[in-house]
């Protein structure tokens, strides 16, 4: 009688005990999901910055047509690329493509000292600022994440439930320039 | 900003002119302050000697038969009342004398001190803060209301005593700034062997400094000493931050994860990290749109010194380095940087 209560005992506290690491890993894979909406959203606010850029740049910056153009087609290709395993590099083209373009407007004051550019700029700086915070935090959330599905014992009830590890949210280029149209 | 770091050897001629002659006049008000307090501490003696000589002399009489034989005690009363007024003579006689020896230091020897101080502050120091941080405002007895340090909900616990002077607001370059000297204390029950004993305590002396955030934000971000406690608040989590360095110093609570690594850029850190070398066991909260940091101190700033002269070009400079210190934080936090949406 007694060896059957205890059998009892230790089997409601290993399904409280999986009960609650399930749980904690829902928590933290739900954790990492908002993280990368919250990168989606920025990225998706930074897409929709470029055409009206573009357009302010080009009527000051005659000349640069071929690097508006490709800031252009780097956009199109990072909007296609939105919440795919593809997505850094994409962005990271784009960040390329508008640093460039970064170097090219030093040439025209006018274009600096023109108000709606200089709101578009301070917006795109933002949103450069708020991107780098959500893929910080995203992964933060994703070595959480991480660490309950590759530690003891919780590795047992992420295997079985079918928990994999995720891929941190890095950017294509480690040396990627920094994007500050206002100085 | 280090084209406004101030020194005493830019002031303007008029400026110059004006503050030397307000010294003249507060060195003639300081030297009565000083003799003041020396004859109040002499008064105050004088009054502790008679009142605590007294009581022997009273000890002495001795019972005496009076002109009409009946036997007195204790100052001419009868023997049998003697018993009834010795006591209230034995415990007033001193007591006043004390009270009264106080009262006349506190009245005329503290009262000329704190006269001389408060028109100090007013007259030089307010002078020194148009003439060399024109932008901002000093009002020497105002202070930082109590409710905005308690709101901070840096601290697990609320003051049971606060007081707070020596309020500068103004802009520093493109940011508004506000910052106060400010002492809390709370009490706390102590158990000895004699029983319970309730202790005051300061918790904090030091500045409170507020600006305005250079970002613009919505959620409730916290820094708290590692190993320290700040209230409880149930919307607001712990953020892991990836420098080790601040790690090591701060604790982060944070209502939204984003926003406080928004908030908290890589580079912002590491300023957070140098800031505390300046002051150890600061606390700050991002809330409202602003920062609020509470900076501890070991000494109180813009107090002028009885011991020394008005006129003293030292005491003029260690006020310009200190006011200059607090604004500083505006620099080493890059708060005047505006490529943002907020301008």
């Amino acid at each position: 009688m007694e060896g059957i209560s205890w059998s009892v005992v230790a089997s409601v506290a290993m399904l409280v005990a999986f009960i609650v690491v399930f749980n904690r890993l829902i928590a933290a894979r739900n954790a990492c999901a908002n993280a990368r909406g919250s990168i989606d959203a920025n990225l998706k606010k930074r897409h929709d910055l470029v055409p009206n850029l573009v357009k302010v740049v080009s009527a000051y910056a005659k000349h640069e047509q071929e690097t508006l153009a490709r800031v252009a087609q780097a956009r199109s290709r990072a909007m296609q690329a939105v919440g795919s395993a593809s997505s850094p590099a994409s962005e990271g083209e784009l960040t390329q493509a508008l640093a460039s373009l970064d170097v090219r407007i030093e040439a025209y004051p006018e274009l600096k000292a023109s108000e709606e550019f200089a709101r578009l700029a301070r917006t795109l700086t933002e949103l450069e600022e708020q991107i780098s915070a959500a893929r910080r935090a995203f992964n933060a959330h994703v070595m959480i994440y991480n660490n309950l599905v590759q530690q003891f014992p919780t590795l047992l009830v992420a295997r079985l439930t079918g928990f994999s590890n995720k891929a941190f949210f890095t950017t294509a280029d480690k040396s990627a320039p920094q994007i500050s149209l206002i100085r | 900003m280090a084209e406004q770091t101030a020194s005493i050897n830019n002031i303007p001629q008029s400026e110059s002119t004006a503050l030397a002659d307000l010294a003249a006049s507060l060195e003639q008000q300081r030297l009565r302050a000083c003799m003041s307090m020396l004859k109040s501490v002499v008064l105050l003696l004088a009054c502790l000697w008679i009142g605590v000589s007294g009581i022997p002399m009273m000890f002495d009489i001795k019972a005496t038969s009076s002109s009409s034989g009946e036997i007195t005690a204790f100052l001419g009363t009868p023997m049998a009342e003697a018993g009834g007024i010795a006591p209230v003579v034995l415990i007033g006689w001193p007591l006043v004398w004390l009270i009264g020896g106080f009262w006349q230091f506190r009245r005329w020897g503290l009262g000329a001190r704190w006269k001389y101080i408060n028109d100090y502050k007013r007259k030089v120091l307010g002078g020194i803060c148009r003439a060399h941080f024109p932008t901002m405002a000093y009002q020497p007895g105002v202070g930082m209301d109590w409710r905005i340090f308690e709101g901070s909900t840096l601290f697990a616990f609320t003051p049971d005593e606060y007081s707070s002077e020596d309020r500068f607001s103004g802009k520093w370059g493109s940011t508004d700034v506000a910052f106060a000297e400010a002492v809390a204390q709370r009490q706390r029950k102590r158990f000895t062997l004699k029983g319970f004993e309730t202790v005051t305590e300061t918790y904090f002396r030091g500045l409170i400094f507020i600006a305005d955030f250079h970002k613009h934000f919505q959620g409730t971000t916290r820094l708290i000493p590692q190993g320290e406690k700040g209230a409880k608040n149930r919307s607001e989590r712990r953020a892991q931050l990836e420098s080790p360095h601040f790690e090591a110093v701060f604790e982060t609570w944070t209502s939204n994860q984003v926003e406080v690594r928004y908030l908290l850029s890589t580079s912002m850190l590491e300023r957070f990290v140098e800031l505390e070398r300046r002051f150890p066991k600061l606390r700050a909260r991002f809330h409202d749109e602003s920062l609020l940091l509470l900076l501890p101190s070991s000494y109180d700033r813009f107090e002028p010194s009885l011991l020394r002269r008005a006129g003293s070009q030292n005491q003029y400079q260690s006020f310009i380095e200190d006011l200059d210190a607090c604004l500083s934080v505006v620099d080493e936090l890059n708060l005047n940087t505006r490529i943002w949406s907020k301008v």
